[in-house]
């Protein structure tokens, strides 16, 4: 099918009729701006297909114009070789034709012929809607895939050429589903999770198997609780036996009895041993008075032997001490001797000593004149040398002076040159003498001329040059100034040139040095740090000197003339060597005096100590024998020979008694044992009774637990309680049954239901994945039943509403593509319009979309709608364009 | 003189394969069975009810459990219950016999016999009891024994009453427990030897019987019958006992094995042959139901109206073991189309139910359901 002409009139902005030129097969491209009426084209030609004329629908009035009138639409298209005619109008004077070749049809009958030819299903009183509703694609409807509706579906399943049968089932089968996923939501979620009542039956099913376990665990205990209560009341009867009780008692007593009888023993064991040891202690002290007095008297009788025998020792000891005191005298004498010898030879060589000193000193003396002397000398070098320094004008500030003075004259002397004309003459060597500058042969080389000066060119002539005077005149003064400043300072030291000052300032430099030498040498023999002190030193030292040198003569004198003593003829060396013998005699003698003194008063010593001992023994014999004399006068040796018969008598009667005690002890048990015994005893019965407490305290709680679960009747419980589970555990086991058929079922019915829609479906994906596959590279289509495109495979799988919007209306345009194409493979009429769309690909996809719409061209006609002309320019379709017309013109 | 015989009463027994309502309706008619014995007793002229253990069930019951039956027995005044501990209620301490004497709850007209040993029954008949005595749920030596050498004045009428197992009877490791001696009843001089612990009635000889329970409480009752109880008449000391077997029990247990179900016909067969049980009073019937067998879509269809929902719903208590598989075929398909997906995953199903192997039953559910639920749909859009 191909339109070849529309014609539009009274279509809301076209008032006037319009015609849209150009139209022809393959590609054709309405290019205009925005408001041009593109849309108003695409509304006027749905209407024509899909409106009935008698309309007064809503869809009808939206195509009134904006000034009054009544829609008028026509198209023109080829069909089958034969030359159609489409025309309706809505509102006054409506009409319906339809021309099919030679055949016309008006009115109603053209409607039914047209729902017929275009496979359109009346939607409502008014409209029809089918497929071809998919291929006339609005403004903004491009987005979305289309809405199919039952004459749409038809269609398709027309060209699908399946049975209705194959659909329905498909129909019935997703009833099916539905139903089976109702079912399993009770057993599980949609990712398989145990929900509903099985969750509940696993619930309750863990619970009561915990339940069991739990009343089990009681029932167990409760066992427990029986025997362990027929124990403790076997043990309580036991314990609480009046036989066993009277049993251990009687023992007990017969234990304490016998403790009692024990411990009198001991008693008596105590009193016995008091008695053994008072004998005991007794005896001793009787026997050690008895040692005592026999110690007095061997003592008495050694200290009277001695004191015999320290008699005649005190006579020898006295005797001694008076030797010693002569030997002592002899010794002191000896002493005096050597004492009074040695102070003389002290006094010969203090003599000898002071003769060597004097002589020292006198040549002391002498050096220290001759040193006094050289600095008398230089001292008086310094003066003249000041004296002819203080005379010599030309010191260092005038220097100073006079150098700034013949820096001015310089200076002024340059400011000369400096104006001065310059003459330079380069005469030959023949020729100097006949050239005269002032009337000198002219020197070679360049001249400084400050004033007039004469040339004179022997054989040429006379030459006058005269430099510029500017300024001459204050220089020339300047430079008699400065001149006479110099004159002036030369003056002043008595000088005529500079270079007589110079040598009268070099002669002070070297007075300067004289100076600074004779103060050095002063300084250096005086030991003073400065030479302006050196006349008072002087004077100091010659002072000293002289005094010295005056007491030097005058001990020389006395010396002279004092008397001669002994020794005077020795000389140090042998009076020190005769003072030392002198000393050494003294100091013998000294010895010899103390060790002389020493056996003195160890001879006196020890003759005091004889008798101090022999006191001592004197006394200590009187003690002894006094105190012997008391003891027996106290009690006799004869009475205390007595009293020791007497205890020991007392002592055997003692261990008789101990040792019947003994014999007694050893037919019964220890004490010890028996007390422990009696204390275990005692113990077992505290015991007994605690134990017997504790029993009945247990007892009685195990027999409240017991009635506590007898009342609850346990066993029924457990019973009850397994019942529940097990009819849990079966319940669980059926639905878990009843779910796994049902999952199972599930599973295969959507494995059926996929299976068969894609074998349903694979004429329209066959005709879809061509253009698919141009853009999307290795692309997959996913189609469910109602012809929508869900998904696509590229790498992976992906939800169309999760694609781009480019990518999606590239997907919308490409599905409609594929209807149409599908329409026209099975010989029904199909063009597809789009209106504004594709406006969001990129350039890249575009061109390729550009490519599948040519190749799609070549087998029906296509229709873009743009305002953006040089976007689809590349495309190279038919260009379109809207011309008014001044008639509606239908063929005739 | 006369006795009636019974034993077994076990009383507050759980039953896990019935719901709430059939456990309570079951515990209570063993308890009605009570008034029953009593009321028998009367009828017969009988003075003495021997008890011959397990009156109750558990060990430690609960305090109603554990009275009720005195309560009951304690309304037949004129006669004596003579009850003996059984293996579920052996005589050991803290025990339910403990409990009953210690918390007085026994009626006069009960006596409860805990010590082995010779009871002078009825001194007008010059009749003797001597009662075997479970001190524990389990023992390995004859009670009964003590029989033999028991006194018991010239003459007497020397009744014994034990519980457990005669030996030579029976099978499995109950058998082997509390062993009496099957000819105790002749060693000891006995003229009737009262036994307890098997379900069902069982002549053991002339002297030795097994009464059973008085109301059923199992589907094989270990014994011939049950629900029953023995009147037993005595003529002298020497003479045989004369015994007559008294319905009490109200409800039928009855088991039902391998049936087989293959068409519509064995289907009305089965819920025939279940109903016929008790014709009059179907709520008293407890049927267990081996089922296996193929159907087809349409029968099983049926299977599941008419005797999963029907029958249970007549019943007291349908207890079903196994189920009719589908036996679905290319032509069964056919009723879910000719194509489409539903006739795919079908086809797909009954591909791994003829594999066979573990998910063979799974996809066989799976199918069964398939059906069910594409018939839903059909009804639905119809």
């Amino acid at each position: 099918m191909i339109l070849t002409d529309i014609q539009i009139e009274a279509v809301r902005r076209f008032a006037s009729p319009v015609r849209v030129e150009g139209l022809g097969a393959g590609l054709n491209i309405l290019a205009a701006h925005n408001e041009a009426g593109k849309s108003t084209v695409l509304m006027a030609l749905r209407a024509a297909l899909t409106l009935r004329h008698s309309s007064k629908a809503q869809p009808v009035k939206d195509l009134f114009p904006y000034g009054g009138g009544s829609p008028h639409v026509g198209v023109a298209f080829q069909w089958k070789g034969q030359s159609c005619w489409l025309e309706k109008k809505f509102g006054n004077g409506k009409l319906a034709r339809l021309d099919l070749g030679a055949e016309r049809f008006d009115g109603d009958e053209a409607e039914e012929r047209l729902q017929a030819l275009f496979e359109l299903e009346k939607t409502s009183k008014s409209e029809a809607a089918g497929l071809w509703n998919a291929l006339l694609v609005a403004q903004g409807e491009s987005f979305t895939q289309p809405p199919l509706l039952g004459g749409g579906r038809t269609s398709l399943q027309n060209c699908l050429q399946q049975s209705m049968e194959g659909v329905t089932g498909t129909a019935e089968a997703g009833a099916v589903l539905a139903l089976v996923n109702r079912q399993l939501a009770q057993y599980q979620t949609a990712t398989g999770k145990v929900t509903g009542r099985l969750r509940q039956v696993q619930e309750e099913s863990e619970k009561a198997r915990q339940q069991v376990a739990f009343l089990i665990d009681r029932r167990h205990a409760l066992e427990e609780d029986i025997k362990a209560l027929e124990q403790t009341r076997r043990m309580l009867r036991e314990s609480e036996s009046p036989e066993r009780r009277r049993h251990a008692e009687e023992e007990l007593a017969g234990l304490r009895q016998t403790r009692d009888q024990l411990r009198g023993l001991a008693a008596e064991e105590q009193v016995a041993q008091a008695c053994l040891r008072e004998a005991d202690v007794r005896l001793q002290a009787i026997q050690a008075e008895q040692e005592r007095r026999q110690a007095h008297k061997g003592e008495i009788a050694r200290l009277e032997q001695h004191l015999a025998h320290a008699q005649a020792e005190q006579v020898d000891l006295a005797r001694r001490a008076q030797v010693a005191d002569q030997n002592l005298v002899e010794a002191q004498n000896r002493l005096v001797a050597a004492t009074q010898q040695h102070r003389q030879a002290r006094a010969v060589l203090t003599r000898a000593m002071q003769r060597v000193e004097r002589a020292r000193n006198q040549q002391a003396l002498e050096q220290e004149r001759a040193v006094f002397e050289r600095a008398q000398a230089a001292y008086a070098r310094l003066e003249k040398a000041q004296a002819d320094l203080a005379i010599m004008p030309v010191d260092p500030a005038f220097m100073r002076r006079l150098a700034k003075a013949v820096q001015g004259v310089q200076q002024a002397e340059v400011r000369i040159q400096a104006q001065a004309t310059r003459f330079v003459a380069d005469v030959q060597p023949e020729a100097q003498a006949r050239v005269r500058l002032n009337g000198k042969p002219c020197p070679v080389g360049p001249q400084l001329l400050t004033s007039v000066t004469e040339l004179v060119v022997e054989g040429v002539g006379h030459f006058t040059i005269t430099p510029a005077t500017q300024q001459s005149a204050t220089l020339q003064t300047d430079l008699a100034a400065a001149q006479a400043a110099l004159d002036k300072i030369l003056q002043e030291v008595g000088c005529q040139s500079v270079e007589q000052a110079e040598h009268q300032h070099e002669v002070r430099k070297q007075a300067e040095r004289e100076v600074a030498q004779a103060g050095a040498v002063c300084m250096a023999l005086l030991s003073i740090p400065d030479a302006s002190g050196a006349a008072a030193t002087l004077a100091a030292l010659r002072l000293a000197l002289n005094e010295r040198e005056a007491l030097f003569a005058r001990q020389q004198g006395e010396q002279e003339h004092a008397p001669e003593e002994e020794g005077a003829g020795l000389d140090v060396q042998q009076a020190t060597h005769m003072e030392q013998n002198a000393g050494q005699q003294a100091d013998l003698a000294r010895q010899q005096e103390q060790d002389a003194l020493a056996q003195r008063h160890a001879a006196h010593t020890r003759l005091e100590q004889a008798l101090a001992q022999a006191g001592q023994q004197q006394q200590a014999l009187q003690r002894y024998q006094r105190e012997l004399m008391a003891w027996h006068t106290e009690e006799s040796d004869l009475t205390l020979l007595n009293h020791a018969v007497q205890i020991e008598q007392d002592r055997q009667q003692a261990q008789a008694e101990l040792a019947r005690i003994a014999q007694t002890r050893q037919q019964e048990a220890p004490l010890a044992v028996v007390e422990q015994g009696i204390m275990r005893r005692e113990q077992d019965m505290d015991k007994a009774r605690e134990q017997a407490k504790t029993l009945s305290m247990d007892k009685r709680e195990r027999e409240t637990r017991i009635r506590q679960a007898e009342g609850e009747g346990l066993d029924e419980q457990l019973a009850g309680a397994q019942r529940h589970a097990a009819q849990l555990q079966s319940e669980e086991a059926a639905c878990e049954r009843e779910r796994a058929a049902l999952a199972l079922l599930q599973s295969t019915l959507i494995r059926a239901e996929t299976t068969q829609t894609q074998r349903y479906l694979a004429p329209l994906v066959q005709a879809m994945q061509p253009a698919f596959s141009a853009l999307f590279h290795g692309v997959t289509l996913e189609m469910d039943t109602q012809f929508a495109l869900t998904g696509l495979t590229r790498q992976r799988a992906e939800a169309v509403q999760d694609l781009s919007d480019g990518t999606r209306e590239q997907i919308a345009v490409l599905v409609r593509l594929g209807f149409a194409e599908l329409l026209h493979k099975r010989g029904a009429p199909a063009i597809l319009v789009l209106d504004d769309a594709l406006s969001f690909s990129d350039s890249q996809r575009l061109e390729t979309l550009f490519d599948v719409l040519s190749a799609a061209a070549t087998r029906l006609q296509i229709i873009l709608l743009t305002c953006h002309a040089e976007q689809f320019a590349p495309l190279r379709g038919r260009m379109l364009s809207l011309r008014p017309m001044e008639h509606f013109m239908a063929p005739r | 003189m006369k006795i009636v015989h019974t034993s077994d009463w076990q009383i507050g027994r759980t039953f896990s394969f019935v719901d709430d309502e059939a456990l309570g309706a079951l515990q209570a008619e063993r308890l009605n069975v009570i008034q029953r014995i009593g009321t028998l007793a009367r009828q017969e002229g009988a003075q003495h009810v021997l008890v011959a253990g397990d009156v109750y069930e558990h060990e430690t019951p609960s305090e109603r459990t554990l009275r009720q039956p005195m309560e009951r027995m304690r309304q037949f005044g004129d006669i004596q219950w003579h009850l003996i501990p059984g293996n579920h209620d052996a005589h050991t301490p803290q025990g339910v016999w403990h409990r009953l004497q210690r918390d007085h709850a026994v009626p006069d007209n009960v006596s409860l016999h805990l010590q082995s040993g010779p009871v002078l029954l009825d001194s007008g008949h010059n009749a003797w009891l001597l009662p075997a005595v479970l001190q524990r749920r389990h023992t390995v030596s004859d009670l009964t024994a003590y029989m033999d050498q028991a006194p018991t004045p010239e003459g007497a009428l020397r009744i014994g009453v034990a519980h457990g197992s005669v030996v030579g009877f029976g099978q499995g490791d109950e058998a082997q427990h509390n062993p009496i001696a099957i000819d105790r009843a002749a060693k000891a001089g006995l003229a009737y030897l009262a036994m307890g612990d098997w379900h069902g009635f069982c002549q053991i000889n002339a002297r030795t019987v097994y009464s059973g329970t008085p109301e059923v409480d199992r589907f094989g009752t270990g014994g011939a019958g049950g629900g029953e109880c023995v009147v037993v008449t005595f003529d002298g000391p020497n003479a045989p006992p004369v015994l007559n077997q008294h319905r009490t029990g109200r409800f039928v247990w009855r088991k039902l094995e391998n049936v087989v179900l293959t068409s519509r016909a064995d289907i009305d067969a089965l819920e025939n042959r279940v109903r016929a049980i008790a014709p009059d009073q179907p709520d008293t019937i407890l049927a267990w139901l081996e089922v296996a067998g193929m159907l087809g879509v349409e029968e099983l269809a049926l299977y599941e109206n008419q005797i999963e929902r029907r029958l249970r719903s007549a019943v007291t208590c349908l207890r079903l073991s196994g189920a009719p598989q589908l036996a679905a075929g290319p032509d069964d398909l056919d009723m879910l189309g000719v194509g489409g997906p539903v006739r795919e995953a079908a086809l797909a199903l009954l591909e791994q139910v003829q594999a066979g192997g573990p998910e063979a039953a799974v996809a066989q559910e799976a199918l069964q359901r398939l059906f069910l639920l594409w018939g839903e749909v059909r009804r639905a859009t119809a």
